[in-house]
């Protein structure tokens, strides 16, 4: 049977996490008045970072759920499973997170079936209820439980759209990639490296940002300038660590490539 | 004998001729002798007895053989002619206009004519005119090695043996095509074309394609080869010679490719646009230096910039790898770049005065006799010096070691690779021997870090500039200070009197262009004076170079961006932003922010719809404002462009049609715990197995279903039909429209394809009453012959009205009963029209936008032939549309966009 792709996460370590703007302010409001939360923003740029450092902060368990096309109610809900000769109800992650109190962090929602979706409503409006079916049961929400998904609506097929019905549920919050002393901050904090060298990456992905509508989806984001900065720490050379980490991930096209690679060369010697 | 008794003669003869005569022997640089005027006489009036035209072209002749004055030549002309006349008068008149600069050109070429004259006689006169034309004009333009060329190959071919038909297609074929070639490759062009011919005049048409579509980027020697090569595989394969020839065959292809060394800036203008858009985070335009052959500017350089464009070579062929020639076009770009990048550009004459009161000083007197507000700031500083042309190049050094440590801190890597060229082209300059400006050295130490040797003038040199070397200016302004303390150094040392006749040299000419810049920037001087002096009037200083910035920021000035900036300066400079009279400023009744159109008449034809336009200065719709016509395209029956597409483009369509096949095996729905089906859902299934262990009542549901999904999307092409897509695109021959239309054609293939419901429809108009709708396809209209013929016959209208044709498409759109709906539209800019411009314009059509959006339609918009502009984020909303700077990328990168978007 496939089961969701679910973590919970342990309060132990503060997640790394810097402030752009009133996001953490706005997310406690919400969390503080029981409103779920929508995260939008393009990949890479911390929305899940974000989640797990706001689910540390509120000390709040964070079950996070990877959706996919093939994510059914039961998946989020629970089962019954078979165990010996007898049966077994065993709590979805959704159900889980409802009745613990904790964080549940839907992640990419629209990857999600539409019908299941629409098993978050009762939970996403005053009434904070989940209706397992199954057991016949109405499970009131836990008054430290809260709705989290997130959702890029940069790049993805008109077909896949959020409905509005679902979206008018959720306060809403716009994440971007950070500004560049920001971005440069949260690279050397991410990867011990040095500041110089974190500037140039960050410098190298605002123009990559600027190509951003000429044929790339999205811009190089801050992850992979973090996987990056990994590399050169780590040893391999700044040019192949960009080239690898930045460049290659982000598209196909040759050409697209070959304007990449410029900007490599400008910005790194040889050294 | 009186010599104007023979023009009494001419008088009597043709009174009109004679005065046509008269008035154009004033123009004479001396009197002619009196055999030429006797001579010109008689024959005139024997060549009026036959034909008027003749007499007159005869006249001409004899005009145009004043100028060098041979008896020689004026025998030979008579004679020629009068023997032609005998042969009758067409023939004559077809010597007696183009034998004459065959006779200036000399004896061996007159010879050569003569010759060629005979075989092409004898094929017919009507052979004659187009090819002696084309002669004349090689002579006109001195390029005497292609004129015998030329001649040879006209012998060439017609000396076969060729039909009536074949020689009249010929006869127009080979002049046009020798017309077309550029100056450089005339001559070797007509030598390989001759061979062609000379293998089969049939080949000449296919050879004639092939250099159109890139065998003009070979080197003289490299299409030698090519020409070799395919006249070897003549005698093997003689069928596939032509598609060779003509590049249509792969082999054809890549012979021309691994042959190419030369890098057309044609075909990397896309890859540099890209380049340049990422590094300045805007768009700069590319160009071919030769337009600015007509500018009137003089070039000495490899590249130059204007700030808004950057003109490079028309084509490198420096090296003899391709390779290291497309690279040495980026080396030029990034050179050009850093200048725009690093502000060499904005430098403010004001602002310079401002931050160094020591050249104030020195410079205020003359600031305030400033004339030329048209020019620049960089021009009129270098004009407040009497020696400008030292001021120039000391501003250039000055600058140009500015930019330079700029770039070093910045891109170490760019620097690695473009120092040692620099370096090496000053190497190969120190080589040639020639005379030497004393700037020179100082500019090896100072720009290029080369250790300067001993030489008293170095020396000389380095307690000149001594401080500047350890230190960079921080700015542009800094740079025009340390010029100001530079000249003064050079006037004391008595050293800038003579100055001018040794320029100082630069590698690759690279240097700030001043009077380049002023030419481009002219409007934009006059209005960012005119902007500057009402702010003034408020009591707010602006920088000139500020408020050209913003100008040039976008395609159209927007007066919001500039309130703002007065609004920041207002409030810098009172502290507390004290309330401005925007009234009194008038910044919409300026030019740049009005423009005008002239308007087009009404025109009948057609139903009408009524439609509002959103006016945001009321912030509410205009009732009714805007009148849409929909016209039915025109069905010529002619559906060559069509059909000439699907063959030009038939890799592409074949690709996207397996692309688009291959969606449908994945577009498949997999219906779950359904009663009958593929397979069993095994979660189901224990539901199933505990349902019957609780004693429950079971579902019988535990199957899988697959079922083929059902695209159920409509989509609507709207495609922008102003004049401005009349125009070239950046790179090939063809107009942006050709090429929209030919990804039309592409996208009704691969959408044929895959199922999906499609109405292509084109826009344009003039004025709000007389905005065009032209249906070329409707939902419901199969993709048949008649919608190919309407796609063939879209042409460039007139202006862009865009919200009225969102909205009038929308409605169209909201008809069709299918799920998702898309509107696309295809457009080279933005919205113009009369009274519908800048802000205007872009606010109507945002909200048209979102009243689609709102209407649950998915509206995507294609710029093409822009490197990007922030605005279009205004106008579409930013995620929701795309730049294609090349717009032959268009083809390809619709379908692209169309089958992501629509992935299921």
């Amino acid at each position: 049977m496939k089961t969701s792709n679910f973590s919970a996460l342990s309060n132990s370590d503060e997640p790394y996490y810097l402030s752009s703007a009133n996001e953490v302010k706005l997310f406690e409001a919400a969390w503080k008045t029981k409103l779920p939360v929508m995260l939008k923003g393009p990949t890479g740029c911390g929305k899940t970072r974000f989640v797990r450092h706001m689910a540390w902060k509120l000390k709040k368990p964070l079950i996070t759920i990877a959706c996919h096309e093939d994510l059914f109610a039961s998946d989020l809900i629970g089962r019954y499973l078979l165990k010996h000769d007898q049966t077994v109800w065993m709590d979805g992650p959704l159900t889980q997170a409802v009745r613990m109190g904790a964080i549940c962090y839907l992640d990419e929602v629209v990857e999600a079936r539409k019908d299941t979706i629409v098993v978050i409503h009762p939970l996403t409006d005053d009434r904070r209820i989940l209706s397992i079916d199954k057991k016949g049961e109405v499970l009131c929400a836990n008054p430290d439980f809260m709705l989290v998904i997130s959702y890029n609506p940069g790049y993805q097929s008109v077909l896949k759209d959020l409905k509005q019905s679902s979206r008018q549920r959720f306060v809403s919050l716009q994440f971007d990639y950070p500004e560049p002393d920001k971005e440069r901050q949260i690279i050397c904090a991410e990867s011990s490296i040095d500041i110089s060298m974190a500037q140039k990456l960050v410098t190298l992905a605002g123009k990559i940002r600027n190509i951003r509508e000429q044929g790339l989806t999205e811009g190089a984001s801050t992850r992979l300038v973090i996987y990056a900065a990994e590399l050169i720490k780590a040893g391999v050379s700044a040019k192949d660590a960009c080239r690898a980490a930045v460049c290659r991930p982000l598209t196909d096209d040759e050409r697209l490539l070959e304007t990449l690679d410029d900007l490599i060369d400008d910005l790194f010697g040889d050294s | 004998m009186n010599d104007f008794e023979p023009m009494e003669k001419l008088r009597l003869a043709d009174p009109d001729i004679y005065l046509w005569i008269k008035s154009r022997m004033v123009h004479l640089s001396g009197p002619p002798s009196a055999f030429w005027l006797e001579t010109m006489v008689e024959e005139t009036i024997l060549g009026l007895s036959q034909e008027t035209g003749f007499g007159r072209a005869i006249a001409e002749g004899f005009l145009f053989l004043a100028q060098n004055k041979s008896r020689d030549h004026v025998e030979k002309y008579a004679g020629l002619v009068r023997q032609a006349g005998r042969v009758g008068a067409s023939y004559g008149r077809i010597l007696a206009v183009h034998l004459p600069p065959v006779l200036s050109a000399g004896e061996p070429l007159l010879n050569r004519f003569l010759k060629t004259l005979a075989i092409m006689r004898e094929k017919g006169t009507y052979t004659l005119n187009a090819p002696l034309e084309a002669l004349t004009q090689l002579l006109h333009e001195k390029d005497l090695e292609s004129a015998y060329a030329y001649l040879d190959l006209l012998g060439v071919t017609f000396e076969q043996r060729l039909s009536y038909n074949s020689s009249l297609t010929l006869a127009h074929l080979i002049p046009k095509a020798v017309r077309s070639f550029s100056q450089k490759q005339r001559h070797s062009c007509i030598r390989q074309l001759q061979r062609v011919v000379q293998a089969g005049y049939r080949l000449a048409d296919p050879f004639l394609e092939g250099i159109d579509r890139g065998l003009y980027l070979l080197s003289n020697q490299d299409l030698d080869k090519f020409v070799s090569i395919a006249l070897n595989r003549r005698r093997a394969k003689p069928r596939t010679v032509e598609n060779f020839l003509n590049l249509s065959s792969l082999a054809g292809r890549q012979t021309c490719r691994a042959l190419q060394t030369a890098a057309p800036l044609d075909q990397i203008r896309d890859l540099l646009y890209r380049y340049l858009n990422a590094r300045l985070g805007r768009c700069v335009n590319l160009k071919p230096l030769s337009d600015l052959s007509t500018s009137g500017i003089a070039i000495d350089s490899l590249s130059c910039t204007d700030g808004i464009r950057i003109y490079l070579p028309d084509q490198v062929s420096r090296f003899k790898d391709q390779d290291r020639n497309i690279r040495f076009y980026k080396t030029l770009v990034r050179l050009e770049a850093a200048f725009l990048e690093f502000g060499s550009l904005d430098f403010d004459l004001e602002r310079a005065v401002d931050q160094h009161p020591e050249i104030s000083l020195r410079l205020e007197p003359a600031i305030r006799s400033l004339s030329g507000a048209d020019k620049c700031d960089g021009q009129r500083f270098l004009d407040l010096f009497p020696n400008p042309v030292l001021a120039c190049d000391l501003f250039n050094l000055i600058e140009q070691a500015r930019v330079l440590a700029l770039m070093r801190i910045c891109y170490p890597g760019m620097m690695s690779q473009i120092v040692p060229l620099l370096r090496d082209e000053m190497a190969l300059r120190r080589s040639e021997t020639l005379p030497v400006n004393f700037l020179e050295p100082v500019y090896n130490r100072l720009v290029l870090g080369l250790n300067t040797t001993t030489e008293p003038r170095n020396l000389l040199s380095n307690s000149l500039f001594g401080q500047m070397i350890n230190q960079a200016a921080d700015t542009v302004e800094s740079s025009a200070a340390r010029v100001c303390q530079a000249y003064d150094w050079l006037v004391k040392l008595g050293l800038d009197k003579t100055y001018g006749q040794i320029r100082l040299f630069t590698p690759f000419g690279w240097r700030l262009n001043w009077p380049l810049v002023s030419l481009a920037q002219k409007a934009h001087c006059f209005m960012a004076d005119q902007v500057k002096l009402k702010i003034a009037k408020q009591g707010v200083s602006i920088y000139r170079s500020e408020l050209m910035r913003l100008f040039a920021s976008s395609r159209q000035p927007n007066a919001d961006k500039l309130k703002t900036l007065i609004l920041s300066k207002a409030g810098h400079v009172s502290g507390g932003g004290e309330p401005l009279d925007w009234k009194a400023l008038g910044i919409e009744a300026l030019p740049a922010f009005a423009g005008d159109y002239p308007s087009a008449a009404l025109s009948g034809g057609g139903p009408f719809f009524s439609y509002p336009e959103w006016n945001q200065d009321i912030q509410d719709y205009l009732d009714a404002h805007v009148r849409v016509r929909q016209i039915d395209m025109f069905d010529s029956g002619d559906s060559e462009f069509y059909s000439q597409t699907l063959s030009r483009h038939h890799g592409l369509i074949s690709r996207t049609r397996r692309a688009f096949g291959l969606l449908k095996p994945e577009g498949l729905t997999l219906l779950r715990q359904w009663p009958e089906g593929d397979t069993f859902d095994h979660r189901a299934l224990i539901d199933f197995a505990v349902d019957r262990k609780a004693g429950r009542l079971s579902s019988g549901r535990l199957f899988i279903k697959r079922l083929k999904h059902v695209r159920d999307v409509a989509v609507l092409v709207l495609t922008d039909l102003s004049r401005s897509t009349a125009n070239q695109a950046v790179s090939g021959h063809t107009s942006i429209l050709d090429i929209a239309k030919a990804a039309l054609v592409v996208f009704c293939e691969a959408l044929e394809q895959v199922g999906d419901t499609f109405a292509i429809a084109g826009f344009s108009g003039s004025g709000r009453h007389g905005v065009d709708y032209y249906r070329v396809k409707d939902f419901q209209t199969p993709l048949n012959h008649s919608v190919r013929s309407r796609i063939s016959a879209l042409r460039p209208q007139r202006a862009t009205r865009m919200g009225a044709a969102i909205r009038h498409a929308s409605g169209k759109l909201l008809e069709v009963s299918s799920q998702v709906k898309i509107l696309l539209m295809i457009s080279d800019g933005f919205p113009n029209d009369i009274g519908y411009k800048a802000d205007y314009a872009i606010s109507d059509t945002r909200r048209a936008v979102q009243e689609a959006r709102c209407r649950q339609l998915h509206f995507k918009a294609i710029t093409v032939q822009m490197a990007g502009d922030p605005r279009l984020d205004e106008l579409y909303g930013s995620k929701h549309h795309h730049v294609i700077a090349d717009v032959t990328d268009l083809p390809g990168k619709l379908l692209q966009l169309y089958g992501r978007l629509t992935k299921i």
